[in-house]
């Protein structure tokens, strides 16, 4: 087979291609790149729909005043420690979970398995969880970040369908041959084996707690304990909140510093995930369709 | 085996954290002279609001207030977890933290205080025999008491009102106009010629958005009295309640509006623009905004204020001047103060917040306690408001150091003069400005309470009532048909169920003046 000649029309459907994915990628890119050179501008000129492609004024404003707030970097360590925490115990719980599921040798496996797509599906609903949650003792602790919702069964559901498909039974008849226990082979055989999946599981699972804030508004009081995004969200949304304080100079102060803030806060909230992504980006790449095909 | 160790020591943490709690709660039950109370703070403003008069006030009573504070943009989620059954303090102070609504759907959650008053409560008790306001706000619609009224010191009866750049006027060599009809020569002076003077004719807006209903505030030379925000856009007029947006007066005044629009008046993105917008015109180092409505003009122009006067009320076609007042809803509130079925002992209680209930403490609870807000001449009298001691604006420094518009207050109707300040303050400002408009006020419609049922209903028909006349206002503003779709306009309101919903507002009316008596 002789490979086909590169004729003109192949180079005129080339640039074509090449310019619409260009453009694409400026459509996705530039808003972006507005609310990193934002956050580096002076607010009023933001407003005023002065910023297009360069920062104006070089202004760290918006940053200076949003480290100035009270609980900024408790709030910012707590976020640290329940994704550091939070991903830990959710690849605990979540990884064995899914071994042991794809073990076609595993009793009850068709009971557990609706036992657990069931309430996939149907939640009991925001009071009777707070309720539940309540019931432990959980309220206003650490520990109601990281435990009560750590299990996923979409997650759960991801990583059996990538130990049925990646890992051949041979491979386990040969290890019970050589005197392999069953817990033995998962954490020295399985485990090794399954880097992908740790990876893909774990950047969902640490994402999902760096972004959480409905959950410590509403099981968390003390001011210690709460994180980062809950902290943001209040300084941002306090342009809304701010109906009939509209007396006094009070409530123009707050909504001024809430336009300030509000870029640097993105950039400052999204910034560690950003950073941790490039490394994760080749099993991430490879791992993402990892539970999707069953061969 | 790690993963193991892992969940038995979370289980473990989870066993003690539930033994603490429950260790904590049967000391507090029998300690009943330690209460938690509640408030909603706009932003995080730290504990200082409640460490000067409030807690000295608790430990005069003999009791000790555990506070928690909420901020208002959690509260939302906040308020239906702890309704439908968290853990309630013992109290909750502030209007802002339940509407009328919240409280009477929750009737099992808020106890009546009415049988409280009379052994614990001798300064509130003297208030609502001699102020019958007081008395009907304390009063709710199925004639118990819920909920602790307040009314604020220093508050002026003007609401909102409309500023002019008087600097422009000065540049253009034109003279304060009148009447409504010179007010749209000068706006049209405004927007042809230079104002600004920085070299461009085109770049003033005339009428910009401020921080009050555009639309009703440009109008009012036609008698659209608004009053304050959740009032569903209700005044009294010949003593009978009227929704403005179905009075001849509010026909008369969006035709006008919209003529001035036509002519290139108003700003353009009047209804499209959002807050930051709104204040960046403002706000911009070149003043752009002629005119606009606000509670004073450092509040809305930021550090363009200067620049800005009151604009002293036009006489409309027939020749009268009306503002826009409102004390009922300004200065004076409902549920201020809010008992829960959690509190083991709601006499205690009280008799602390009876405190409350005098000039000392309700300039105190205003401004921030002696020393750090106000000073008290004990000879003379009278108070002096001080000067931030942290540089921040006044506002910011009182929200930071009291409750400010929140909790149970009382003073008399003399006693703004007996208050000085010592530096600029914006009260202050707004209580000058108040002395040449407040001869205008009209009568506003009361700060009435609704039946659980009657508010289901207007909850509902006000919904579908209000979006119809926005987008019909919007309409009519920018393109016109007012005097056209008049009638279609009436009836459609009619079909939404606009008769029901006078009705109401016309029982809660009658209601509130027998209350009164």
């Amino acid at each position: 087979m002789s490979v086909q000649k590169y004729t003109s029309q192949d180079a005129a459907v080339n640039i074509l291609f090449h310019i619409i994915a260009v453009i694409m990628i400026l459509l996705i890119v530039y808003p972006l790149w507005f609310v990193v050179i934002a956050s580096f501008s002076n607010p009023s000129d933001v407003a005023n729909g002065k910023i297009w492609l360069w920062p104006g004024k070089w202004d760290l404003s918006g940053y200076r005043e949003l480290f100035k707030q009270r609980q900024i970097w408790v709030s910012y360590g707590n976020t640290i420690l329940y994704t550091l925490v939070g991903t830990f115990i959710g690849l605990a719980v979540n990884i064995p979970a899914g071994y042991a599921m794809s073990r076609k040798d595993m009793a009850g496996r068709k009971w557990i398995n609706i036992f657990y797509i069931i309430p996939m599906f149907l939640g009991g609903g925001l009071i009777p969880t707070y309720f539940v949650v309540k019931a432990f003792g959980l309220l206003n602790t650490f520990w109601v970040m990281v435990l009560p919702f750590s299990v996923s069964t979409y997650n759960i559901i991801v990583v059996r369908t990538f130990f049925r498909s990646s890992l051949p039974d041979s491979l386990w008849e040969a290890a019970q041959i050589d005197g392999c226990g069953s817990i033995r082979y998962f954490f020295q055989i399985a485990l090794p084996l399954s880097k992908s999946v740790l990876a893909v599981i774990g950047l969902w699972t640490a994402v999902g707690l760096w972004n959480s804030w409905f959950n410590a508004l509403i099981y968390i009081d003390s001011e210690n304990l709460q994180p980062l995004q809950l902290l943001l969200r209040r300084i941002l949304i306090t342009n809304q909140s701010l109906l009939g304080a509209a007396t006094g100079t009070m409530a123009q102060e707050l909504r001024r510093l809430s336009d300030m803030m509000k870029y640097a806060a993105i950039v400052i909230s999204t910034l560690p995930i950003m950073c941790l992504y490039p490394f994760l980006q080749k099993y991430f790449n490879h791992g993402v369709m990892i539970g999707a095909i069953k061969e | 085996m790690s993963v193991s160790a892992a969940l038995a020591a979370g289980m473990f943490l989870v066993c003690s954290c539930a033994g603490k709690n429950k260790g904590s709660a049967s000391a507090d039950s029998q300690n009943v002279s330690t209460f938690s109370v509640a408030t909603v703070r706009w932003a995080d403003w730290g504990e200082a609001y409640h460490q000067g008069f409030p807690d000295k006030a608790a430990s005069e009573a003999g009791i000790t207030v555990n506070w928690k504070t909420i901020l208002n943009s959690d509260w939302g989620d906040k308020k239906a977890v702890l309704l439908a059954g968290g853990d309630l303090p013992d109290a909750f102070m502030g209007s802002i933290c339940f509407s009328e609504s919240d409280i009477l759907a929750n009737r099992g959650t808020f106890i009546p205080i009415e049988k409280y008053i009379d052994q614990y409560m001798p300064n509130f008790k003297k208030i609502i025999e001699s102020d019958s306001t007081m008395k009907a706000l304390a009063t709710s619609s199925d004639g118990h008491i819920y909920g602790l009224p307040s009314r604020k010191p220093c508050r002026p009866v003007t609401a909102n009102q409309m500023f002019i750049n008087k600097t422009w006027l000065d540049n253009l060599g034109l003279s304060m106009p009148a009447t409504y009809e010179e007010f749209e020569k000068v706006l049209k002076a405004f927007k042809e010629k230079d104002a600004n003077k920085n070299g461009n004719p085109n770049d003033e807006i005339p009428f910009g958005r401020g921080y009050a209903d555009s639309v009703l505030f440009f109008c009012l030379p036609f008698g659209t009295t608004l009053g304050a925000d959740g009032t569903y856009m209700m005044t009294v007029k010949n003593g009978q309640p009227v929704y403005i947006p179905t009075s001849e007066e509010y026909r008369k005044g969006i035709a006008w509006m919209h003529k001035c629009y036509t002519e290139g008046l108003i700003d353009k993105e009047l209804f499209t623009e959002d807050d930051s917008m709104r204040d960046a015109k403002l706000m911009s180092q070149t003043p752009v905004v002629g005119c606009a409505p606000g509670w004073t003009a450092d509040s809305t122009f930021g550090k363009n204020a200067s620049q800005y006067v009151a604009l002293p009320p036009l006489a409309g076609p027939d020749g009268k001047k009306y503002i826009s007042s409102d004390p009922e809803h300004w200065n004076y509130s409902r549920y201020e103060f809010v008992i829960t079925s959690a509190c083991k002992n709601p006499g205690k209680l009280l008799s602390w917040i009876d405190k409350f209930y005098t000039e000392d403490a309700s300039i105190q609870n205003f401004y921030g306690s002696f020393g750090v807000g106000v000073d008290k001449d004990e000879a003379k009298g009278t108070y002096t408001v001080l000067a931030p001691k942290d540089g921040k604006s006044a506002d910011t420094y009182a929200w930071v150091n009291s409750l400010r518009d929140f909790g149970p207050k009382y003073v008399g109707d003399k006693f703004n003069d007996k208050v000085t300040y010592a530096a600029e303050n914006g009260d202050a400002l707004k209580l000058v400005l108040d002395q040449s408009m407040k001869q205008f006020a009209s009568e506003a419609y009361p700060n009435v309470s609704y039946t659980p049922d009657q508010l289901n209903t207007i909850a509902t028909l006000y919904a579908d009532i209000s979006a119809y006349v926005s987008t019909n206002q919007a309409k009519w503003v920018t393109e016109g048909g007012v005097d056209k779709e008049w009638d279609s306009y009436l009836t459609s309101l009619k079909q939404m169920g606009y008769d029901k919903f006078i009705k109401i507002q016309n029982d809660a009316y009658n209601m509130y003046k027998s209350n009164k008596k």
